[in-house]
Order: structure tokens, then C-alpha cells, then sequence
């Protein structure tokens, strides 16, 4: 250890000169007494100067100096001179005396007279070994103290085996979590939990015991002043010898700003998406006025075939009833064209839940199908069988995939080529089985190898018109999702653009 | 020969496909509907009787591309292509095909009968002269080359007397030449026979 090698500066601060003289001697004669120095005072004013002006490993002290009697010595000593070793020096029967010095922060006492050489070198050393335990404790607490009251974290400490909990002190929090150190067991900690997220809590805390892993849980907590905050919590349980939990200690913090930032970062999301839909349905609308003059037009037929009938005074028919069931039916399909662009372009909250790709592909292409027609392409569609179903929020997909095939149509109509193959793929995503894949083929000119980098940033793009955000935003929804939106040039000509979808909630088991 | 026209229907909206052909039956037309030009053409067969009533953007083979295919094949099947929206390339593109109507959706259900009907009895007409043209070629073929070299200087005005002299045979052999000729070739007279030999391509239509 390096205190054997230093030198220990020793300080005596003894009025008593006989008392001195034998304490000199036992130094001297104790092992390595080489590397002892030691300075001698009579009062505890001329002490506490020099201890200020140069650097000692330990005071050892007389309480009864000239200038200060009893344990008020141990206290000035101690109140001008920090992280000093202190050993107290008593009389024969004030063994009492000592241990309250070593009570008031002595590292030790030793009685005069009674010690050889060999033991007063040991307290010395232990004296000075603890003190720097003590010191290097300390300051390991001040660190963790800022590093607490820095991250605005609050701590607690759990005993199982009691259920009293010792909350953290932290007199710069705000009122409401500051109210957690007022909560001394747990079970009326957890009823400060939100209900909506308290059955989730107490299977994660169960959990966690269960799998003797770390608890951890974002949850909101209510206040009986009715203030909601959103807390994120950590804990960590230690266990018996027979695996039984004893202790929980934990941290807390308030993530109520954050998540409000989050939601507003998150609805202004919303809102560009919604925008982008809009102006993407802006695009679309006359194809889609079109698409609806099919079933429309049908319609007129149908109704035709049964005026014709009726004109040429015939009784109800067979073909009467079959046109008159089959303009119902355009007419549902009519409906359904408006309502599918009514939800493509409402303003409704983002909604996931699990989703067919199948359904997803067959929408999208619904959407899309004037453009298609228009461009007489007709998508090779490649799904792989009993691919489960993805969770997404259908609407917000359909945005990317009607955005990726109407930049491949785009694409292959600039081109004028005379291959224009359009193919939509979906599967397992090979590289992660936890994900669905889907992917959109074109065999247009393909984007430049020199723009490929910039392909997804903000207002880049290669078109005369167009904003360059699309498949920005594109990109943000899928990764939204916990998924990945990217794109490659086939060796064969044209893009391939590949989304990936998660088959449940991403960190969930 | 199958004497029932049809009214060929290709459509890539099933929706109208089916109302198409419902129309047709009602108005007491044979219909048969496809789904793609694709479909239609991988079912076509030369020379049959009746219209086609072809959709101009579908997905896969377009209305003119079906119309360019048909043409290449020589089939001159009337065609009416329907529409959302024609612009005047496309029509003009359509019309260069030859034989073919324009309609734009939508269009009145009866207008577009009155089409289909007028078609189809274009259609009739196109099949009967292609039925005479196969029956006047037969009977040219049967022509000794005599007669055909005869049949020339007749349809080109001469008389027996400068037949005879064109020929160097003698006027009574060229009448009774003649008189197999017109026999052969069932011509009532040299401007009918004329006629016969511009449909079968022997003079030019313009002689």
C-alpha cells in the first residue's frame, strides 16, 4: 500500500513533555521509523497553524491542551481541519472518553501508557487507511449526490422483508415528485400509479423478481391533488441465499416535460404526414374521379338494360333482377372508393394495430389503380403465403407505398422504355425474421449512383417539380415504426425500394 | 359459317365488362367479354364476324396496341374504343387504324349500341365482300392462260375485231373464247367483269 512507503507525517499535539518524549521514543523504536517524521505542539492554536500551513497523515491528540480542554479540542480540531486522521490520546480510565471521541469522528484512541511501538505504528496507519476510506466514500456520495440532483432523479430503497421504503432527499425537485420521499412503504408507493398502467407495473415488477432481472417501466403516476407525471422507473432487487428477494433499491425521474415535447414533436409528425397525404391525394384526385366513373359508369349501364326492358314493355326477367342486384353492387363499390380516399386524407390520430400486408398492398393499389390503367402497367404482386400480420398503421403505410410505386411509375413513364415491369414483393425480411419486407421494383433509368446518398434527405430531388420531401417523410413513418426504409439500383435496371415492418411491438419479449 | 356476329368486349374493369356485355344481351347481342388485351388476343382468331368495343388504358396492353396487333394480323375487324378521356393523338392514332369509332365515357348506353350495331353491319358488309373476293379469285384460277390474256384486252375496252388482231386469231375463236370467259367467271357483262378482276387484284382500281 503507498502509506507504507510515503513517509507518515506524524503531529503531536501534547503538553505534557514527558508524555511526548515517550511517545517519541515508541516512534522511533517502532518498525520503519525511518519514514516517521513527527512535529510536536503544546497548544492546539499553534496545532491547528501548522497543520494549515503544511501537510500531515495524522494528529495524534491530547484532549487537555493549554488553550483547550475535552472534547471541544476533538471539535475545533475537527471544524478548521478537514479529512485529517485524528487518534485521541487518553488517560488510564478514560477509555469512556475515547470512544466517544472515535463517536464524534476520531479515527481511534489509544490509552497512554498503554501501548508499545508495534501498536501505536498500527493505529497509526489504520487511522490513516480510514481516513481515506472514509474520504474516498465521501467524495464517491458527493459525486453521486450531483450526478442525482443533476438528472433530476429520485432514489429509493426497498426492504422487502419490512416493506419500508427510504426514499431520496432532493430539495431542488419539483412539489410533485418530491412527495415520493414522503411515501415510506412501497404498496402506498404503487397506489399513487396511474390504473391504466398499474396492472402493467406490477406484472413488470413481477416479472423482474420473477427472472431476477432489472425492473424497469414507463408509467404515469397520479397525485392525490390529481397532478399526472410521467415517471420512468429502474429498479434493481438483491436476493437472499435461497433466491428470495430482500431489497429493491431503484431511481425514478420525471419524464412529464419530456413526454410533452414528445407529444408535441410527435403531433407536429402527425400533421407534416397528414400534410403530405393531402398533396399526395392532390395528385391523385382527377385519377381517382376516374376510377370512380367506372362504377358509375356501369351503373348507367345496368340502369340502361333495365329502361330497355322496361320500354320494350317486357315483364320483370331474370337479367331485370341481375342488373338491378349488380348496380347495388357498383354502387358499394362506388361508396367504397370515397371511403377509402375519405380515410386516406381524414385527419384521424395514427392508429397501429396488427395489419395485414395483403390488405395493405390490395388498398394501395386500389388507390392507385387509375394511374396503373393509365400507364397500362399492370404490378406483378409477389406475397409471400402465411406471411403474419404486421403491426402499422395502415393508413400511414398505404402513404408510403402509393409514394414509392407513384415514383416508380414516375420513373418508368419518363423513361419511355419499352420494358416497364412493376413488381411488389413482400415476406419475411431475411436479415431480421422479426420483420415483414416489403418492396417495390421498377425497371426505370434507375436514380443516380451520385444521388443515392442524398435520396432520403429533406428537399433533395431529381424531379422539375416536387417538394423533395416525400421520401423523407416516407422514411420517417417506416422508422416510426421500428422499421428501416431503404433503397438499392437492381443489377438489372430500375430501384428497388424495401420497407420493413415489425410483426409486434418492437422490445416487446 | 357462323352468321351471329359478336360484339367482342375488352375491358380491364370487370365492373364494366359485365354491364357491357348485359347491355349487349338486352339489345339481344351475342357478347364475349375479356378481362386484358392480352386475353382478347391470345383468344383471337382471323376473319370472324362481328366489333370489337376495346377500353383504352388498362393495365398491361393498351386499346391501341390491341388495335395495332389486329391490323398487323390483317383483321379489319371494326373496332369502337371507349374512353375516359381520348385526346386528339390518340384518336388520331385510332383512326389511322382504320375502321373505328371513338367514344368517350360516359357515354349514353343507346348511343353506344347504335354504334356496336352500325359496326357490326360493317362487319357483315366486310365479311360478304371477302366471301365474294375468295369466290371471284376461285373462278380466275380456273382461267386457261388464253382466257386470262383475253380477259385483259376485254376489261381494257377492245373489241372482238382488235381482239382478233391483238391476238392473231380469228374473230369467231375470240367470241367463242369469250363466251367461256364470261361462263367461267359468271360476269354478266364486261363491266361486271371488269369489277371482278380489280377486287381480285388483276388491274389496278384505278384503270
Amino acid at each position: 500500500m503507498p502509506t507504507t512507503r510515503c513517509p507518515i507525517r506524524v503531529l503531536l499535539l501534547e503538553d505534557n513533555s514527558a508524555d511526548a518524549a515517550l511517545l517519541r521514543a515508541l516512534l522511533a523504536e517502532s518498525p520503519g521509523a525511518s519514514s516517521i517524521t513527527l512535529h510536536v505542539e503544546r497548544r492546539l492554536s499553534d496545532g491547528i497553524s501548522r497543520l494549515q500551513e503544511s501537510r500531515f497523515d495524522v494528529v495524534l491528540l491530547d484532549l487537555g491542551l493549554p488553550d483547550s480542554q475535552g472534547m471541544e479540542t476533538l471539535r475545533q480540531l475537527k471544524a478548521q481541519i478537514h479529512g485529517i486522521a485524528i487518534v485521541v490520546l487518553t488517560g488510564l480510565a478514560d477509555e469512556a472518553i475515547g470512544l466517544e471521541a472515535v463517536h464524534r469522528g476520531a479515527q481511534d484512541f489509544l490509552v497512554k501508557g498503554e501501548v508499545d511501538a508495534r501498536v501505536l505504528i498500527r493505529i497509526i496507519r489504520y487511522a490513516i487507511e480510514r481516513q481515506q476510506a472514509q474520504r474516498s466514500l465521501q467524495e464517491s456520495q458527493d459525486r453521486l449526490a450531483l450526478a442525482i440532483d443533476v438528472a433530476d432523479l429520485r432514489t429509493w430503497d426497498w426492504d422487502l422483508q419490512t416493506g419500508k421504503v427510504v426514499g431520496s432527499y432532493c430539495p431542488t425537485g419539483d412539489a410533485a415528485t418530491s412527495r415520493l420521499d414522503r411515501v415510506t412503504d412501497f404498496s402506498s408507493f404503487f397506489s399513487y400509479v396511474h390504473t391504466d398502467d398499474r396492472e402493467e407495473n406490477n406484472k413488470k415488477i413481477a416479472d423482474a423478481m420473477e427472472n431476477q432481472r432489472d425492473y424497469q417501466n414507463e408509467m404515469r403516476i397520479v397525485w392525490p391533488d390529481g397532478t399526472t407525471r410521467w415517471v420512468q422507473v429502474k429498479g434493481r432487487f438483491f436476493y437472499n441465499g435461497h433466491r428470495k428477494p430482500i431489497r429493491m433499491i431503484g431511481a425514478l425521474v420525471d419524464l412529464t416535460e419530456h413526454k410533452r415535447a414528445e407529444e408535441a414533436m410527435k403531433r407536429h409528425a402527425d400533421e407534416v404526414m397528414h400534410l403530405a397525404r393531402v398533396s399526395l391525394m392532390g395528385q391523385m384526385a382527377s385519377g381517382l374521379a376516374h376510377e370512380l366513373n367506372q362504377p358509375l359508369g356501369a351503373i348507367v349501364n345496368y340502369a340502361s338494360v333495365v329502361l330497355m326492358q322496361l320500354e320494350a314493355g317486357k315483364a320483370p326477367a331474370p337479367i331485370t333482377m341481375q342488373a338491378i342486384q349488380e348496380v347495388i353492387k357498383e354502387t358499394r363499390r362506388a361508396g367504397s372508393i370515397i371511403s377509402r380516399l375519405r380515410s386516406f386524407v381524414s385527419k384521424q390520430d395514427p392508429r397501429r394495430g396488427m395489419t395485414s400486408v395483403r390488405q395493405l398492398l390490395e388498398e394501395t393499389l386500389h388507390l392507385l389503380a387509375f394511374e396503373l390503367r393509365h400507364q397500362q402497367i399492370r404490378p406483378a404482386v409477389n406475397l409471400a403465403d402465411d406471411l403474419p400480420l404486421v403491426l402499422a398503421d395502415a393508413i400511414q403505410i398505404e402513404q408510403v407505398l402509393i409514394n414509392l410505386i407513384y415514383n416508380a411509375l414516375e420513373a418508368m413513364d419518363g423513361a419511355n422504355s419499352p420494358v416497364r415491369n412493376l413488381s411488389v414483393e413482400a415476406g419475411i425480411d431475411p436479415e431480421n425474421t422479426t420483420h415483414a419486407f416489403i418492396s417495390v421494383i421498377d425497371s426505370g433509368p434507375g436514380v443516380e449512383p451520385e444521388h443515392m446518398r442524398k435520396l432520403f434527405d429533406a428537399f433533395f430531388t431529381t424531379k422539375k417539380t416536387g417538394l423533395g420531401m416525400g421520401l423523407n417523410i416516407c422514411r420517417t413513418i417506416v422508422e416510426s415504426h421500428g422499421g428501416r426504409l431503404t433503397a438499392r439500383r437492381n443489377p438489372t435496371g430500375g430501384m428497388c425500394f424495401t420497407l420493413t415492418l415489425p410483426f409486434k411491438e418492437v422490445g416487446d419479449p | 359459317m357462323n352468321t351471329q356476329p359478336t360484339v367482342y368486349i375488352v375491358d380491364d374493369d370487370p365492373g364494366m365488362c359485365a354491364s357491357l356485355r348485359m347491355v349487349m344481351e338486352a339489345a339481344e347481342l351475342k357478347a364475349q367479354t375479356y378481362g386484358s388485351g392480352e386475353d382478347f388476343l391470345d383468344d383471337w382468331k382471323a376473319n370472324r364476324l362481328g366489333c370489337v368495343v376495346l377500353d383504352l388504358r388498362m393495365r398491361g396492353i393498351g386499346g391501341i396496341e390491341v388495335m395495332q396487333r389486329l391490323r398487323a394480323q390483317n383483321d379489319e375487324m371494326p373496332v369502337i374504343i371507349i374512353s375516359g378521356h381520348v385526346d386528339v393523338v390518340t384518336a388520331v392514332r385510332g383512326v389511322k387504324l382504320g375502321a373505328i369509332d371513338i367514344l368517350q365515357k360516359p357515354f349514353r348506353t343507346s348511343e353506344l349500341v347504335a354504334h356496336v350495331r352500325h359496326m357490326l353491319e360493317l362487319s357483315i358488309e366486310q365479311h360478304g365482300r371477302r366471301e365474294e373476293l375468295i369466290d371471284i379469285r376461285e373462278r380466275m384460277n380456273r382461267l386457261t392462260a388464253r382466257e386470262a390474256d383475253l380477259l385483259r384486252l376485254v376489261v381494257a375496252g377492245l373489241s372482238n375485231k382488235q381482239i382478233a388482231v391483238e391476238m392473231g386469231i380469228s374473230i369467231k375463236t375470240v367470241a367463242n373464247h369469250r363466251a367461256n370467259l364470261m361462263e367461267k367467271t359468271h360476269a354478266l357483262n364486261a363491266a361486271d367483269l371488269a369489277r371482278m378482276s380489280v377486287i381480285a387484284g388483276i388491274l389496278p382500281d384505278h384503270v
